[in-house]
């Protein structure tokens, strides 16, 4: 029976992959002295922290690939004078809508597709054992509301112990990090108590002083450093008490490092919002669309090795090991603020740091 | 000059001192043993921090001539060799001038912080020139700046139960009372060991721990946090307990390790702030982290605990970095990329935990020697505090020279005979060389400081009689600088050497005339050996001044500088010893400026 099936697979594979070849056979490709990412040739371009799937991907695919950050992506999408992008896009949901947005807010014609979903992963917390127990005896549930509130202040004023200092808290950061968007959603459902918050609601004072206490108790990552977790991990709980994380990043890098901490934890925070990795066809021409299709092909099966969950796939090693329960499985919605919300929450973050 | 110019200097200063001191001379630089000729391999040159010299050549060793060792074709040889934080950086700041000094210019550069390779850019960036250390060089190893303590004293205070820290030290060092505070009236005033900031990445991170205490802040201290008026008294307060600052926390660990033998361990120092991996070495009997064929390992009677400041600490996290310099080839960077990769491995790193320092890759698990038998906990710190950016760094030196304890130093410069000897080929005695460098030092004494000028030689005096002269007598600096320096320009070398009688005379007078908010110290400088049959018994001097440094709540410090091939820096390291000092070797006579430099970073 595997056999047949596996055979079913590999005839599939075939077929697809010369259905894509005959509709980009005119395209220029990436290659030796055509690196990608010149203007006009398909390129694949995946977020920072998907190389291996990317590679892989446009390796099947016959394209180069880049890794970018989103932000960075929208920006040369919305530059008029940049290069012209073509290809596809794998990127965590809404940053094709958010880059559509700012492509309508500049008078551009919209060049991206509709994203399609490929994958899922939770947004959930790295938390040490004992600090999640001590947060979850004063709050009930782990929650973004709860984190927020007691965010740098002392840990003796919930009842721990005095020596475990303020409470640090961490999220993924920087401009490379796609989840830092989704993850800032979150935070902002949590305050507001469910993914319905408005711009006005993020706009406000209120939420602005309790941001700007949860941002103080982000203390900045140590040089070297890309991630959250890669700080706890190497340097223990003095980096941080908890981080927002995205599963299917954090989980590989723990399950390879418990051995180093082997009281870190990942754990569900609520409220429960998923990042949803979609590709986009990144033009209007056959080529692109043809190279977004193949993308959502191939590259489910190497997702879901990588740690992310797709439906009818098996969960990684990583995710069995260290990965979050979520007894009643995922909910259906992602559970985030609108784009536009998430945007200007970016923004404000970076107000707040600054 | 600027505030980080300045620093720059004297971390230059210092550096080239610390090779002097340690037998080398100006320039050269020591290995970790002999890795053999590169042959025609791509030659990746290493400059790394002292401390992880011998980890470094031995993962060299291991790497050079494996088949791993090769970048497109080409074999690669790594060449470590230490080179002083500081001291690098102000190379690297000027373009690595002159590589027949000061040895190649290195590929591969690693300080003991990431906060030196940000320095350096600040520094370029002034000089309108491109940063040349990339800010996301990976650290390979790390360790926790912490506060030692024998372990009665940190049980005293209650210690692991009861979370200590910065706050705790400034308390003590203000009570009057001392360890009777806390019921132990036998140990005296609270003593801290910590080094010059200047000079010393352990000092400097003791330093801005301090401050960040004194502000309650984590991170974000700022120039304004450090110009506030309570800031500035709670740094008064830690910095008065103070023993002598120096340029490096071996001299503190050394000196543990000796009062320790003799029993007297708790009222030589209380707390000496210094890395993680410096506790372990000295509780595996190690002080100075050296294993030397055929030593034997002793460990201390009493051995010290580390304190994880509960304000937070900062971690030298070792960054592996590899330099955008001109001078750098694109064979040299592929290739240090390979030796990187290759310290970064499980098998490696574990290496570096058996050094006694935490592993930069994560995989590796934390274990012996980080455990509580060796006094530290893999499980601390708790806060990791922010490295200030480079501006604010130079303001928090600025501000602890205002803030350093202040100091009452005798200067005795031996006036014999031999100093008239050429140093070297040059037409300049070491005579000349030794008032150079000692009017160059002055400058490092603030006008508070109180200083005086003392030779010594036989016949001396009016009438031929006397061994040493007062040319200026100690006093404040504001008064004294000029005088010092007309009269140490006006020297001139006489006859014998009396040296111990000189010694003892000058410990004897100081002890009588001790400052207890100072540090009181002698600087005796001597190209000779004793050459008076009227007191030529050592060991009766070197036990009345151990008799005299007992139970003296102002110990006198003695630094003797062994100056020239003809001094005698056994004797002359006895006497430090015995004074719970530092002998300083300048055998050599064209390092005296960098060596006197090196000396008076104690004050």
């Amino acid at each position: 029976m595997k056999r047949i099936l596996a055979l079913v697979l590999a005839v599939g594979m075939v077929a697809g992959a010369l259905s894509f070849r005959s509709r980009i056979e005119d395209a220029p490709l990436a290659g030796p002295g055509n690196p990608p990412g010149t203007a006009g040739e398909l390129t694949l371009t995946c977020d920072v922290g998907l190389e291996d799937v990317c590679e892989a991907v446009a390796d099947e695919a016959d394209v180069g690939a880049v890794a970018e950050a989103p932000a960075a992506v929208a920006d040369r999408l919305v530059d008029p004078a940049g290069e012209e992008l073509r290809g596809a896009w794998l990127t965590l949901d809404p940053w094709v809508e958010v880059a559509a947005l700012r492509l309508e807010s500049a008078g551009e014609a919209t060049v991206l597709g509709d994203g399609t979903p490929l994958a899922r992963s939770p947004l959930v917390a790295a938390v040490w054992e004992e600090r999640a127990a001590a947060l979850e005896s004063a709050c009930g549930t782990l929650t973004w509301r709860c984190v927020g509130d007691v965010a740098a202040g002392s840990w003796a004023d919930i009842g721990a112990p005095e020596a475990w200092g303020r409470v640090k808290v961490g999220r993924a950061e920087g401009a490379d990090a796609a989840e830092a968007m989704l993850l800032l959603g979150q935070i902002a459902a949590g305050y507001a108590g469910g993914g319905d918050v408005s711009r006005a609601d993020v706009e406000g004072n209120a939420f602005f002083a309790w941001l700007s206490r949860l941002e103080e108790a982000r203390p900045p990552l140590p040089p070297g450093l890309a991630s959250p977790i890669e700080a706890m991990v190497q340097r223990g709980e003095s980096a941080l008490d908890i981080a927002g994380v995205l599963e299917a990043q954090a989980a590989p890098f723990l399950a390879r490092t418990a051995a180093r901490a082997p009281t870190l934890r990942l754990q569900p925070i609520e409220p429960v919002v998923t990042a949803n990795l979609v590709v986009a066809a990144i033009g209007d021409d056959d080529g692109a669309h043809a190279l977004a299709e193949e993308v959502a092909r191939v590259a489910p099966a190497l997702l879901a090795e990588a740690g992310w969950r797709v439906e009818g796939s098996p969960d990684a090693p990583a995710l069995t090991q260290v990965g979050v329960a979520f007894p009643g499985g995922l909910p259906t919605e992602a559970g985030l603020p609108p784009a536009g919300t998430l945007f200007v929450l970016l923004q404000l973050a970076q107000e707040v740091g600054r | 000059m600027t505030g980080l110019l300045r620093w720059t200097a004297l971390a230059m200063a210092g550096a080239m001192a610390l090779a002097a001191c340690q037998g080398g001379t100006t320039g050269e630089r020591e290995t970790g043993g002999d890795l053999g000729d590169p042959g025609d391999c791509v030659t990746v040159d290493m400059a790394v921090s002292s401390e992880k010299i011998d980890l470094l050549t031995d993962l060299a060793g291991d790497f050079n001539g494996s088949d791993e060792a090769v970048v497109d074709g080409e074999c690669i040889f790594v060449r470590p060799y230490s080179s002083a934080s500081g001291g690098a950086m102000t190379l690297l700041s000027q373009g690595w001038p002159n590589p027949d000094a000061d040895g190649p210019a290195p590929v591969i550069w690693s300080p003991a912080a990431s906060s030196w390779g940000a320095i350096l850019n600040q520094l370029l960036d002034e000089q309108g020139e491109s940063p040349m250390a990339p800010a996301d060089a990976r650290p390979f190893m790390l360790t926790p700046l912490l506060i030692a303590m024998p372990e009665p004293m940190a049980t005293a205070l209650g210690h692991p139960d009861t979370p200590i820290g910065w706050a705790d030290v400034l308390a003590l060092a203000n009570d009057p009372e001392g360890w009777g505070s806390v019921g132990h009236p036998e140990w005296g005033r609270f003593r801290l060991g910590k080094t010059n900031p200047n000079f010393s990445t352990s000092g400097l991170s003791a330093l801005i721990a301090q401050y960040y205490a004194a502000t309650g802040k984590e991170r974000g201290l700022s120039t304004e946090d450090l110009a506030q008026d309570e800031v500035a008294e709670f740094a008064r307060g830690v910095e008065s307990a103070v023993v002598h600052y120096g340029d490096t926390t071996l001299t503190f660990l050394n000196n543990m390790a000796r009062n320790d033998a003799r029993g007297t361990v708790l009222t030589y120092a209380s707390a000496i702030a210094i890395e993680e991996v410096s506790l372990i070495n000295y509780n595996r009997g190690n002080p100075d982290g050296v294993l030397e064929p055929g030593e034997v390992l002793e460990e201390p009677r009493i051995p010290l605990v580390g304190i994880y400041p509960k304000e937070g600490t900062l971690f030298s996290d070792n960054p592996f970095i590899i330099l955008d310099a001109d001078w750098v080839s694109d064979e040299q960077r592929a290739g240090a990329r390979v030796f990187e990769e290759y310290v970064q491995r499980p098998e490696n790193q574990e290496r570096v935990l058996e050094f006694g320092f935490r592993p930069g890759n994560p995989e590796v698990a934390l274990g012996p020697p980080l455990v509580a038998d060796l006094g530290v906990d893999p499980e601390e710190p708790q806060t990791t505090l922010e490295v200030p950016p480079p501006p604010v760094m130079v303001e928090v030196l600025e501000r602890w020279e205002e803030q350093r304890k202040a100091a009452r130093v005798q200067l005795v410069m031996d006036v014999s005979g031999s100093m008239a000897d050429p140093a070297g080929d040059s037409r300049e005695t070491k005579l000349d060389l030794a008032v150079q460098a000692a009017v160059q030092a002055l400058d490092q004494f603030r006008d508070d400081d109180e200083v005086g000028l003392r030779i010594f030689s036989t016949n001396l005096g009016p009438d031929g009689q006397d061994d040493w002269i007062d040319l200026v007598p100690i006093g404040p600096m504001s008064e004294n600088r000029t005088a010092l320096q007309e009269r140490l320009e006006g020297l001139v070398p006489v006859a014998g050497t009396p040296l111990y009688t000189v010694t003892q005379e000058s410990f004897r007078e100081l002890r009588a005339d001790a400052d207890p908010a100072k540090i009181n110290a002698v600087v005796l400088l001597t190209d000779g050996r004793n050459e008076d049959p009227r007191n030529d018994d050592l060991e009766a001097m070197l036990r009345s001044l151990t008799e005299g440094l007992e139970g003296q709540q102002s110990p006198v410090r003695i630094f003797p500088i062994a100056y020239g091939r003809d001094a005698d820096p056994a004797v002359l390291r006895r006497i430090a010893e015995a004074t719970d000092a530092a002998a300083y070797d300048s055998s050599d006579p064209r390092t005296i400026d960098q060596v006197f430099t090196a000396v008076i970073s104690n004050f």
